[in-house]
């Protein structure tokens, strides 16, 4: 690949913002936010964007600059024995996320064919063992930013529920109900975790390696982090609308897929079911394989291993067993027949929880002229990654045994 | 520092502790809530938006969720509560027989009573 192709820069960006973006969390957790808080939970969704915004742009910064990706980067910083712990943590963590991505696509197909999520984990995690293992960056990419555009119909929702745009306004100003404040305040970190995802930094500053960039795909890079990530957020906040258009009136509180997958219907008929089984189905397919690979990238990156999306398995026959391991792993995970949802909205509420192991040791480095030049980070970015990470992650503490311990 | 994050922390987790939910009142809203969405299911069924396949799967959730949540409900719950959780399990699986049979004149039927239930927990 060229290494200023502007082009392809912004591919990665859009792949990122749908795949990674919109996936099995966002939906979830912006489908539960609409239907039980209508807008009042916006403004999560819109920080949570913000500081991926920053953090996806820093990535692609470190990679272009320093031609490390950010794994290899902290380990050569801090060493082997400050990073294992975290990594531990985030493997795990990645592992429960790519289960809940495998049960979005087996709810796909559940909707759709109504077979049982058990029996249709394994084909589908079979699905996307072989895409990733037969396919390069470039299919992966391109394959799941045209189909996941279907997640559009989102957006178009949205508009035709016509929202009470003074009250969707008030949304974007943080608050925190009297009422059923312990489940305000875990799916306000789960939609955190769903968005503030790691594995997408090490997918996008791996990805940004494996197509070599440089210092010249540095203005790129800000313009695709910034565009593809909003157009994600914009998806994420259409989902919250529609949600509250279409559940809250009703008294519909969202306990499972099955309810969320009527979220289309009534602005689109027969093609809603049809729409939000492809989007679910589409977008979860894509964050598998970006969960899979990213996780592959970041153990390999901490180990010492050969990596490479783009070489032959043979060739990094390490790296493929992580990506295998990892997705049979999660595809167990739903077999033994864990619920899609609550294990998505948990393992997002998790995320938020790791946020600072992960992103500290990155943010150090984004300061550090050995690595990044000149190119060094700005009070701003620093200080808006740093607040809302720190509080994502304590306010999780918090509320995870809240809602485990409210059932 | 240290001092002030645990004030904080405490602060979050007595405001949390305030919108706690007891059996009944989640009892409640899961009458509500897949009432209504039984509800959603069989219009949009009427209306030829969802196919009897999707309809079954939907039933299948409600089935399973009202069941697990009146099974964890404590017995000292209002029985009118109970009563009418039970009852939502009933019209669905009339419900899951007219997507079966076709019948439109059932589902509809089906469609109103789950109405008027999700009304009447959701007023209270």
């Amino acid at each position: 690949m060229k290494s200023n192709s502007g082009l392809l820069q912004i591919a990665l960006g859009v792949i990122t913002g749908i795949g990674g973006f919109l996936e099995v969390g966002s939906i979830a957790t912006s489908a539960e936010a609409g239907a039980s808080f209508r807008y009042s939970l916006i403004w999560t969704v819109v920080l949570a964007t913000v500081c991926l915004i920053f953090l996806v742009e820093m990535s692609g910064r470190l990679a272009a600059v320093s031609k490390h990706a950010i794994a290899d980067a902290v380990r050569e910083r801090f060493g082997f024995r400050f990073v294992v712990v975290p990594r531990v943590a985030e493997t795990i963590v990645n592992i429960l996320v790519l289960a809940a991505e495998l049960g979005g696509v087996s709810m796909a197909v559940h909707l759709v064919t109504g077979y049982s999520i058990r029996a249709v984990a394994i084909p589908v995690a079979v699905a996307v063992w072989l895409a990733v293992w037969v396919g390069t960056l470039d299919i992966i990419e391109d394959g799941t930013s045209l189909l996941g555009l279907v997640a559009i119909a989102f957006a178009v929702a949205a508009v035709k529920s016509h929202p009470d745009w003074h009250e969707l306004l008030r949304g974007l100003a943080p608050s925190v109900p009297r009422k059923d404040t312990a489940h305000y305040l875990f799916i306000a970190v789960s939609i955190a975790g769903a968005t503030i995802a790691p594995y997408m930094f090490y997918f996008y500053s791996s990805g940004a390696i494996e197509e070599k960039w440089n210092e010249k795909s540095l203005a790129g890079n800000r313009i695709t982090a910034a565009l593809g990530m909003s157009f994600g957020g914009i998806l994420s906040v259409a989902v919250l609308i529609a949600a509250a258009a279409v559940f809250e009136p009703r008294g519909i509180s969202i306990s499972r897929y099955e309810q969320v997958a009527l979220v289309l219907t009534p602005f689109f008929g027969k093609w809603g079911l049809r729409f939000f089984a492809a989007a679910l189905g589409v977008c979860c397919f894509g964050a598998a394989m970006e969960i899979a690979l990213g996780n592959a990238y970041m153990t390999a990156q901490t180990l010492g291993w050969n990596w490479g999306e783009d070489k032959t398995p043979q060739k990094e026959a390490r790296f493929s067993l992580t990506y295998t391991a990892a997705i049979f792993a999660g595809a167990l995970i739903m077999v033994a027949g864990v619920d899609p949802l609550k294990l998505t909205m948990f393992s997002m509420a998790l995320t938020a929880v790791i946020l600072p192991f992960v992103i500290v040791p990155f943010i150090v480095l984004l300061n550090d002229e050995h690595y990044v030049k000149q190119h060094r980070n700005g009070p701003i970015g620093n200080a808006v990654v740093i607040f809302t990470i720190f509080l994502a992650s304590i306010v999780a503490i918090v509320a995870i045994p809240l809602e485990i311990a409210g059932g | 520092m240290r001092g002030r994050c645990l004030a904080c922390l405490l602060i979050l987790a007595l405001a949390a502790c305030g919108g706690g939910n007891d059996d009944g009142s989640k009892l409640q809203e899961a009458v509500v809530s897949w009432s209504a969405t039984l509800s959603l299911t069989a219009n949009a069924w009427l209306a030829g938006d969802v196919p009897s396949r999707f309809g079954r799967v939907a039933v299948s959730a409600a089935v399973e969720e009202l069941g697990s949540e009146a099974g964890k409900a404590s017995p000292s719950l209002p029985r009118p509560l109970t009563e009418s959780a039970a009852k939502v399990i009933a019209i669905a699986h009339d419900l899951d027989e007219a997507f079966d049979r076709h019948d439109r004149a059932a589902a509809a039927r089906a469609a109103r009573e789950l109405d008027a239930l999700a009304r009447r927990w959701k007023e209270r």
